[in-house]
């Protein structure tokens, strides 16, 4: 067991209060810097995907985990994100500005989806942000003088103050540096007073709204800050792809990112984070035990999908908080052994649907 | 792959020293030449996979038994593109840098092709047949050396077959239904082509997505507009439904023409029927397990006896286009690189009995290119036309 003794309210602060977490993060961080020159080139290519999917993930948590809404959708905002960027740098903007500006937008689309936001929630939200992604994705389809419509679009190499950023090792730097930046600022929003006020909107909006926080004004933001996360994520993704379509933004897209954030434990980024690469990885590692597998089940056509849905099925009935719940859970058991109890992390107090006001 | 990476090191030692003539270009080896292709193994079209993936196989399994090419053996690596972009870009990816393939061979679908594409002839790798709209997919490589198409383009088919449609009906609305994709948008290019050229132009139109099966609303719209001639844009199982849900309405004064994707064997398997009437713009010859010559009906047997399923035109295209790499492969000599098997594939020509004439690659592309119509008639694909070129 850990007993906190602090000093002063610094310490209290800290993100890493104590010395083996910050040993352990400086290893990962170690690790994540050389994994470019140890690993083969497929590998430093899956990660860098990986990376891109973590910060797609990200923006959906802020959404989804901590404000409790629930987005279908949020493959558009990655499509949108793509298509400004590449729009942007086919103008001849440099990268070091499309990027903010792709987020700009995707943000100021948030905004406008958020809207209605306020009025719905639930499974009516859920169709809302549905119909904007299928909407999205028709218009990309059929703009053809913007998106290039179905027959696509090509992607200009990331170039920053004279530097090509598209090689393999550089664009994996600067998606780790990318995904660095959004996580950390994230952790931080997320202690702050916004974030504690998104987790009380989620929690019961009632006593939320008891306590004067404004709570359709945070829902709002939680939509336009996931928006811009999100479309940073997809103008990363439009450098990774090259070359853009409207079907590579489709349904199938915005369930893998809900998909992650459930899988990976609502209402934690590192979550997230845990979802991204897990989900990111399956299909590789399904495609790697097939061999392994008798012949009738390999040949089979769909064992992915099969998969996925066993796993979120799976992860509902035993393990309802995702992979980052069971983490803590061993962390705690391996701390506090052998004191740990099974009923340790039952919730003492859930709130009742009629505690929502409206 | 650490054994691999020291494996090829050593091998470039043996090379650098003049003691070995083996590899001398990704993915071959002295005993081994890898190649790899992706296909939609979990999306929507999965269920027409096997057959391009077998009759892929067989053609490399002849050659490989006959004891493989100048001593070198075939290994195919297939991966999944779930007719996604970002998926097949993975599976790309993985064959590139992971499986170090030397030739993508018969990957297919127009959406997974276009994204990967460039990526493929960047790295230096041979794209052989894409099973995609081909002028999309050279406008995305930039035209590449390394790209050898052979899909019939479909805007320019369309017209010819539209055209003659025209011509000889003399319609006086036309209807256009479509998958949206790159498959839609150049056949809707070379319908449109053939309509101004008549100075005419679409009644109506309508688009549905990959995986759809209901085609009541198109087919309404088309009802609504009043059209006699429909024109589609559509695979398989799209065709079918369509002719199905025209037939449901009793609608018989429309005639309806599909593009060389629907005008297969398959679509008379399954739709039967339904399908009876239907017009087809044809670009390769139609064959069944009782139809044609000797030398297919042997090769449907064979096909018969090594997979577990009933076999299609596409496997035995599939068949045709991996002959026509292997062939060109056998040319290259035992000194394999891939600027050989480039001059190879350009320089000769190629003869199977599913294409109308001997072909050649002309500028990277199938050619030539004939175009035939057929219909339906009494549950059979019967010519209308000679082919036309």
């Amino acid at each position: 067991m850990r007993f906190d003794y602090d000093t002063s309210y610094r310490d209290g602060q800290a993100l890493l209060r104590y010395g083996s977490g910050r040993a352990a993060y400086a290893v990962l961080a170690l690790l994540l810097l050389a994994a470019p020159w140890a690993l083969g080139k497929y590998y430093v290519g899956e990660m860098t995907y990986l990376f891109i999917m973590c910060i797609g993930s990200l923006g959906l948590m802020v959404l989804k985990g901590y404000t409790g809404q629930v987005s279908l959708g949020h493959s558009a905002f990655l499509a949108l994100g793509a298509y400004a960027h590449a729009w942007m740098l086919g103008k001849g903007l440099p990268f070091a500005l499309s990027i903010p500006m792709a987020m700009g937008f995707t943000a100021l689309i948030g905004l406008v989806i958020g809207l209605p936001a306020i009025r719905v929630s639930g499974l009516y939200l859920a169709m809302v942000t549905l119909a904007f992604a299928i909407l999205t994705e028709h218009v990309i389809g059929h703009w053809d003088a913007v998106t290039g419509g179905f027959n696509g679009m090509s992607v200009a190499n990331p170039v920053v103050f004279g530097f090509d950023l598209s090689g393999l090792r550089p664009f994996y730097y600067l998606c780790l540096g990318l995904l660095t930046l959004v996580l950390l600022g994230l952790v931080n929003l997320m202690r702050s007073q916004t974030g504690r006020a998104f987790r009380g909107v989620r929690d019961s909006e009632a006593a939320a709204y008891g306590l004067g926080i404004w709570v359709s004004g945070y829902k709002v933001l939680a939509f336009v800050i996931s928006a811009g996360v999100s479309g940073l994520a997809g103008a990363l993704l439009a450098h990774h792809v090259r070359f853009l379509t409207p079907e590579g933004f489709g349904l199938f897209l915005a369930l893998e990112l809900v998909l992650m954030v459930t899988i990976g434990g609502l209402g934690s980024l590192r979550g997230a984070i845990f979802g991204a690469v897990l989900i990111g990885m399956l299909p590789v590692f399904i495609s790697r035990i097939k061999p392994m597998l008798p012949e009738q089940v390999s040949k089979q056509f769909g064992l992915e999908i099969f998969v996925f849905g066993l796993i979120l099925v799976l992860f509902v009935l035993f393990e309802p908080k995702g992979i980052n719940g069971r983490w803590i859970k061993l962390k705690t058991f391996f701390q506090t052994f052998p004191l740990y109890r099974k009923d340790l992390f039952k919730r003492g107090k859930t709130y009742m649907k009629s505690e929502r006001y409206k | 792959m650490l054994i691999r990476q020291l494996k090829r090191g050593l091998l470039a030692v043996a090379l650098a020293l003049g003691a070995a003539t083996g590899a001398s270009a990704a993915g071959v080896s002295a005993t081994e030449i890898v190649l790899g292709t992706h296909l939609d193994l979990s999306g929507p079209v999965a269920a027409g996979m096997p057959s391009i993936r077998n009759g892929m196989q067989m053609r490399l399994d002849e050659a490989n038994d006959a004891g493989g090419v100048n001593g070198r053996k075939f290994r195919i690596v297939v991966e999944d593109n779930g007719s996604q972009p970002q998926m097949a870009v993975r599976a790309i990816d993985k064959l590139i840098r992971k499986d170090e393939v030397f030739a993508i061979v018969n990957p297919f679908g127009s959406g997974p092709n276009a994204a990967v594409v460039k990526r493929a002839v960047d790295e230096g790798v041979i794209y052989f047949a894409p099973w995609a709209a081909s002028s999309i997919i050279r406008r995305t490589a930039n035209d590449s050396p390394l790209l050898f198409t052979v899909t019939p383009n479909y805007d320019t088919t369309m017209f010819k077959g539209v055209t003659w449609m025209l011509e000889q009906f003399k319609p006086r609305k036309v209807g256009f239904i479509y998958q949206e994709g790159p498959l839609g948008a150049l056949m809707g290019a070379g319908v449109k082509k053939a309509l101004e050229a008549k100075g005419m132009n679409y009644a109506a139109q309508a688009g549905y997505k990959a995986g759809d099966i209901d085609f009541s609303s198109q087919v309404a719209r088309m009802k609504a507009a009043d059209v006699d001639l429909i024109v589609l844009a559509t695979i398989t199982r799209e065709t079918i439904a369509v002719m199905a849900e025209v037939k449901k309405l009793g609608w018989n004064n429309v005639r309806v023409i599909t593009g060389n994707p629907g005008r297969t064997s398959i679509v008379l398997q399954l739709g039967k029927d339904t399908v009876e009437g239907l017009y087809g713009v044809g670009t390769w010859k139609l064959y069944t397990p009782t139809v044609g010559p000797d030398n297919v009906k042997k090769w449907f047997a064979d096909y018969k006896k090594k997979f577990p399923h009933e076999p299609d035109e596409n496997a035995l295209l599939a068949y045709a286009y991996a002959d026509i790499f292997v062939k060109a492969v056998q040319a290259a000599g035992r000194d394999l690189t891939a600027d050989k098997v480039l001059r190879a594939l350009q320089t000769m020509s190629f003869e199977h009995p599913i294409f109308y004439d001997k072909q050649v690659f002309k500028g990277g592309h199938f050619e030539p290119e004939y175009t035939q119509i057929d219909q339906v008639k009494d549950g059979a694909w019967t010519a209308l036309t000679k082919p036309m070129q």
